[in-house]
C-alpha cells in the first residue's frame, strides 16, 4: 500500500494517537453497535479527499488493470504481494504467541519465494499449508485483551482511507518491522519500495472493489456504512485468529453432508 | 426409592434427547431455508430473464424468505420505538422495496457462482448457519453466514461484515443529520 510512502508524517500522527487513546479511552458514551468516532469531522473531510483521490486517479487505473490484465496474471499479482507480507505476518504470529503458525508461514514464504516463482503460484496452499495474515493492529489487540471492538478512536487516513487508533498505530509498527523495507534501505534499493506500495495499492483496490461499490450503491450515509464495516471486519479477522478468509471454515459438520447446489 | 431414581433419570435421559432432536431438526430446517432459497435464486438468474422479470422474481423470493419486519426494526434501532405508526409502515415498504432492488442488482452479474452449505450453530433464539460462495475458476470463496430465526433470514454477514448492523450505522447516521422523514423519502426514491 501506499502506506510507505507516508511513513513519516504518520510516525508523528501515531505519537499523537497514542496520547489520544491513553487519555481518552473509555470515557465517551456510545450507542450500542456504533463505533466510537470523536473526529468526525476532521474524518469526514479526510474521507471526501480519498474518495476525490480514489475516483479520478486509484479507481481508474484499477478499472483498467481489472478489464486489461488476464485472470491468472491478476492472481500472480495477489500472490507476490501475499509472499512479500508473509514475514510481517511470521512477526506478528510470533508476538501473538503462535509460534507454530509463525512456522507454518516461514515455510509458506520459502516454498513460494522458490518453487513458487518468487511467489507467483501459491504451491504452499497446494501442498496444504493455506495462508495467513496477520498484522501488528491485530497484535495490539490481541496484547490488549480489549474487545476487539473497541480500537480506540475511529480515524480516515489518507489515502489508506478506514483506521483507528489502534490499526493505525499497528500499519506504523509493520513498516518498522518490515524485513524487506530494512532489505531495500540496506541495498539503497528504496524505489522497489515504491513499486512494491503501488502494485500492493491496485491489488487491493481491485479486489475491493466490488465490496465497495455494494456499500456505496446501498447506503444512504456511505461514510457511516464503511464505517460500520470496516470495524465488524476488524473484529472479524481479530476474532478467527489465524484462519485465513475463508479457506478453514468447517464445511462438513457431523453428521451433515457436503451439500452444493448447483453442478 | 430405586424405581423413583430410575423413573427420574429416564425422564431426564428423555427430555435431554428431545432436546437434542429439537435443536438438530431446528438447525436442519436452518439449512433448509438456505438451500432452498439458493436454488430458487440460481433458477431465477440462471433463465436470463430481463431486469423487469427478476426483479419480480427477486421481491416474491425475498418477501418468502426473509423477515422483513424483524430486519427493519432491528435496523433501524432506537429510532423505531420514537417512530409514529405512520412512519413505520412507510418505513417498512419503503426499505423493503430499496432492499429488494439491492438484491437484484447484485444478482445481474452472475458468474456462475455456487453456493456452498456448512456447518449450523444455535445463536441464541436463532440459527447461524455458515455457507461459502464458491467462485468460479478457483478464485477466493467468499464466507457468508445467515441468521435464521422461525423460518426466515433476519441477517445476513459476508466475510463477518453484517448486512443488518452496516444499514443500521448508515440509517442511523442519515436520521441524525436529516431526520426519519427523509430517510423515508430517500428510500421511496431509491426502491423506485
Amino acid at each position: 500500500m501506499i502506506r510507505y510512502l507516508l511513513s513519516r508524517v504518520r510516525f508523528g500522527l501515531a505519537v499523537m494517537l497514542v496520547a489520544a487513546t491513553a487519555g481518552l479511552s473509555g470515557c465517551a458514551t456510545r450507542e450500542q453497535g456504533e463505533v466510537w468516532d470523536p473526529l468526525e469531522v476532521p474524518n469526514r473531510f479526510m474521507f471526501a479527499i480519498n474518495q476525490t483521490i480514489d475516483m479520478f486517479i486509484v479507481r481508474p487505473i484499477t478499472v483498467t488493470y481489472k478489464f486489461w490484465v488476464p485472470e491468472p496474471v491478476q492472481r500472480g499479482v495477489t500472490n507476490v504481494v501475499q509472499n512479500l507480507g508473509e514475514p510481517v505476518t511470521a512477526i506478528n504470529e510470533v508476538a501473538q504467541g503462535e509460534p507454530s503458525r509463525a512456522a507454518q508461514t516461514v515455510a509458506r514464504f520459502l516454498v513460494n519465494t522458490t518453487l513458487g516463482v518468487l511467489g507467483i503460484f501459491d504451491v504452499a496452499k497446494e501442498f496444504g499449508i493455506p495462508p495467513t495474515k496477520e498484522d501488528f493492529g491485530q497484535t495490539i489487540a490481541v496484547w490488549a485483551k480489549a474487545p476487539p471492538e473497541d480500537g480506540g478512536p475511529y480515524l480516515v487516513l489518507p489515502l489508506i482511507g478506514p483506521s483507528n487508533a489502534r490499526d493505525a498505530v499497528g500499519l506504523l509498527a509493520d513498516y518498522v518491522i518490515d524485513p524487506f523495507r530494512i532489505l531495500t534501505w540496506q541495498l539503497d534499493v528504496e524505489y522497489l519500495m515504491y513499486a512494491r506500495a503501488g502494485v500492493t495499492l491496485v491489488d487491493i483496490r481491485s479486489r475491493t472493489m466490488q465490496a465497495l461499490d455494494d456499500i456505496e450503491k446501498n447506503s444512504v450515509d456511505y461514510y457511516s456504512a464503511l464505517r460500520s464495516a470496516y470495524t465488524q471486519r476488524r473484529v472479524a479477522e481479530i476474532r478467527q485468529k489465524g484462519a485465513p478468509q475463508t479457506a478453514s471454515l468447517a464445511l462438513v459438520a457431523s453428521g451433515r453432508p457436503e451439500l452444493g447446489f448447483a453442478r | 426409592m430405586a424405581a423413583f431414581r430410575r423413573w427420574v433419570v429416564t425422564c431426564m435421559v428423555a427430555s435431554a434427547m428431545t432436546l437434542v432432536s429439537v435443536v438438530g431438526a431446528s438447525a436442519q430446517e436452518a439449512a433448509q431455508v438456505v438451500e432452498n432459497m439458493a436454488a430458487q435464486v440460481l433458477a431465477a438468474v440462471k433463465t436470463g430473464a430481463s431486469d423487469a422479470e427478476r426483479e419480480q422474481q427477486m421481491s416474491q423470493l425475498f418477501r418468502a424468505n426473509f423477515d422483513v419486519n424483524a430486519i427493519g426494526q432491528m435496523v433501524l434501532g432506537r429510532h423505531w420505538n420514537s417512530a409514529t405508526p405512520e412512519q413505520r409502515d412507510k418505513f417498512m415498504s419503503a426499505f423493503e422495496k430499496a432492499e429488494i432492488r439491492a438484491y437484484s442488482g447484485r444478482f445481474k452479474n452472475y458468474q456462475g457462482q455456487t453456493l456452498k452449505v456448512g456447518k449450523v450453530s444455535p445463536n441464541g433464539a436463532s440459527q447461524l448457519v455458515e455457507t461459502q460462495l464458491m467462485q468460479p475458476q478457483g478464485g477466493q470463496p467468499i464466507r457468508i453466514v445467515w441468521e435464521i430465526a422461525r423460518g426466515k433470514v433476519i441477517d445476513i454477514q459476508v466475510e463477518g461484515v453484517s448486512m443488518g448492523m452496516t444499514r443500521r450505522s448508515d440509517f442511523n447516521a442519515y436520521i441524525s443529520r436529516n431526520g426519519l422523514d427523509a430517510l423515508i423519502a430517500e428510500l421511496q426514491k431509491r426502491g423506485g
